[in-house]
């Protein structure tokens, strides 16, 4: 286990592309970092870095304190878990997990311990002596992350591994995910572009958009305090409402407010009236979406589950000065 | 289509039935020769069903010599075509594995134009270039042995080309696994790719394999001498005993036993195949 540290890091494709405009990202040891944004903002393009499977352009990588830009793969010390989890077809189990170790020399009878300590881990005793093709989704992911845990790397990447999951394993995967963390205390870089799999997973969020870092903190600082415009609308779903300043009396030209932050009725000190268009229903929760005038598109409140409200109804939402996020033209948080 | 006609199924069977006699008549015809002694096959009608010399014929064929064949016994044709053949389906098959491993693989100067190069050879079969070739053959001083046989037959522009297709398929994904596992290119080649590719090769081999046992001009001529004779130059021999009346029941017999090794690399290299087939790798 270690560290890691981003200084710069860059990456342009041959081509021409401009996929990292400078990355720094400090990693402690032991962190559970997670890097999230929208599909083709260099999620993969960064930690395909940090693992050497792609040429670095710019700037340092450090892995526990070594610059390993010029290093292989192999030689980083690194483990990945792939989207398409990238078992070898015709091992078994056993071989897939023992495979690097096997390339290491590692001695037989520590891979044998290391093997069924890792099964043990992920409920994967039974499987041991079958093939990837014979296992269901749900299996081949822990065994791919049997294998990255076997190699006890200084560092996990992931790059969206649970992706390939349905919604409930989805869930139950990210739980166990997050089980395992705290139990090993190792490092991992997770990538996804699921907001919600950053918010419950991360110790600190990584929010990218175009290449670019938006900001990064622990779930509940982004999500109290986004840094951006995009950082805003990205965490949080449904997402945070925009407005013109102007509409509520702000000083700054855009204003979000999270659906939570509206109520229905209620005595806040911002106002704003409008004609519910739409109800949906989540089970726990139920959103109104509300045509506000002057705003460019309808405002979504979180309403209370009880409440009854039927489109065309006229209603006044209504908001605490304290829960608004103004942001100025550029889309930076105006303090 | 799926249609379930009776009538349509009888015509169906009919047809095929009629394609199996087809196929399988000059085999029967063959086998059933081969039992006959040499008088019987001259004589009308010939015989459709089994004589009793057999044993008697085979055992000639494969123990004695036939002066007809130039004194050459059928095991040891067999034993020289069955070398020609194998080192002609392993050599093609080694060099073109290594080939597309390197023009997938590799980035190197000229790369496409080798692979074009290789590409454009399809239209050189040995029978286009076999002056050329000869000449090489010749001045190399390989005349009348096992590599002269075999090694202008090995390079295959058909199968680099397969492999490459293969290997194409191959998600990036387990080559980077196996880089982060640590598998340098020898190690990613026989620990991944071989084992991924073993059903290509099953049916490269069995198809490489007939290509090398049947092949006839190219033995005739690079081989002088009796102990490099192949089975299939050997028929051929029988066949043209000038003067004398052709040795018929000799001749089928031989042609029996030189089906017999094709015959049983399809059938014990086909479950490989089949199973490969069905058990589709994701
Ligand atoms: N091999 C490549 N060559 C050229 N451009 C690439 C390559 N891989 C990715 N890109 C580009 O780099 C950007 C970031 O890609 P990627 O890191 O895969 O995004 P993400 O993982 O966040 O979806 C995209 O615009 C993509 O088109
Ligand atoms: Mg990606």
């Amino acid at each position: 286990m270690a560290g890691l540290s981003l200084r710069g890091v860059k990456k342009v494709y041959p081509g021409g592309v401009t996929a990292i405009h400078g990355a720094d990202i400090e990693v402690a040891d032991g962190e559970f970092v997670v890097l999230v944004g929208p599909s083709g903002c260099g999620k993969s393009t960064l930690l395909r870095m940090v693992a050497g499977l792609e040429e670095i352009t710019g700037g340092e990588i450090l892995i526990g304190g070594d610059v390993v830009n010029r290093k292989e793969p192999g030689e980083r010390d690194i483990a990945m878990v792939f989207q398409n989890y990238a078992l070898y077809p015709h091992m078994t189990v056993r071989e897939n997990m023992s495979y690097g170790l096997r390339n290491m020399r590692t001695p037989k009878a520590e891979i044998e311990a290391r093997i069924a300590e890792a099964a043990k881990i992920l409920q994967l005793g039974d499987y041991l002596d079958r093939k990837p093709r014979q296992l269901s989704g749900g299996q081949r992911q822990r065994v791919a992350m049997g294998r990255a845990l076997v190699r006890e790397p200084k560092a996990f990447l992931l790059d969206e591994p649970l992706s390939n999951l349905d919604a409930k394993l989805r869930g139950h995967m990210r739980a166990e995910l997050k089980e395992l963390h705290q139990r090993l205390r190792a490092t991992f870089i997770y990538v996804t572009h699921d907001q919600v799999e950053a918010m419950s997973l991360a110790d600190r969020i990584v929010v990218m958009n175009a290449g670019r870092i938006e900001q990064i903190g622990a779930p509940r600082e982004i999500y109290d305090r986004p840094a951006t415009r995009f950082v805003a609308e990205f965490i949080g779903a449904p997402p945070m409402n925009f407005l013109p300043g102007a509409l509520i009396g702000a000083a700054a030209p855009h204003v979000g407010v999270r659906p939570e932050a509206l109520t229905v009725g209620g005595a806040g000190e911002v106002r704003l009236d409008g004609v519910v268009k739409l109800v949906e229903d989540l089970g726990a929760d139920r959103f109104a979406h509300v045509a506000v005038k002057g705003a460019e598109a309808p405002v979504i409140a979180r309403v209370a589950a009880h409440a009854r409200h039927a489109p065309g109804e006229a209603v006044a939402l209504t908001a605490e000065r304290a829960s608004l996020h103004a942001f100025d033209a550029e889309g930076r948080r105006a303090a | 289509m799926i249609e379930n006609r009776p009538w349509l199924n009888v015509i169906t069977h009919a047809g095929l039935l009629l394609g199996v006699f087809f196929l399988c008549f000059p085999v029967w015809m063959a086998l059933v020769a081969s039992t006959h002694g040499p008088e019987a096959l001259s004589r009308s009608p010939i015989p459709l069903w089994f004589g009793d010399r057999g044993w008697e014929n085979y055992s000639q064929l494969l123990a004695g010599g036939l002066p007809e064949a130039g004194g050459v016994p059928v095991g040891m044709m067999m034993l020289n075509s069955l070398i020609m053949a194998l080192l002609i389906a392993v050599g093609k098959i080694a060099v073109s594995i290594i080939a597309a491993y390197a023009i997938v693989y590799f980035r190197f100067p000229f790369r496409m134009g080798f692979f074009w190069m290789i590409f454009i050879t399809l239209m050189l079969p040995v029978e286009v270039r076999i002056l050329p070739t000869y000449d090489v053959i010749v001045r190399l001083d390989m005349l009348n042995s096992y590599t002269g046989l075999s090694l202008p037959l090995v390079a295959s522009a058909t199968a680099t080309f397969l492999f490459r297709q293969f290997f194409l398929t191959i998600p990036d994904e387990l080559v980077e696994a196996a880089r982060i596992d640590r598998a340098g290119p020898m190690r990613f080649f026989m620990d991944i790719l071989v084992p991924l590719s073993r059903t290509n090769i099953a049916a490269l081999f069995i198809i490489l394999f007939i290509f090398g046992w049947n092949q006839y001009l190219w033995p005739l001529l690079v081989t002088t001498e009796e102990r490099y004779y192949t089975i299939v130059m050997g028929i051929q021999r029988m066949t043209n005993s000038g003067e004398a009346l052709p040795v018929w029941h000799y001749i089928m017999g031989t042609a029996v036993l030189a089906m017999i090794p094709p015959v049983l690399v399809v059938l014990s290299m086909q479950k490989l195949f089949v199973k490969g087939l069905v058990e589709q790798e994701k």
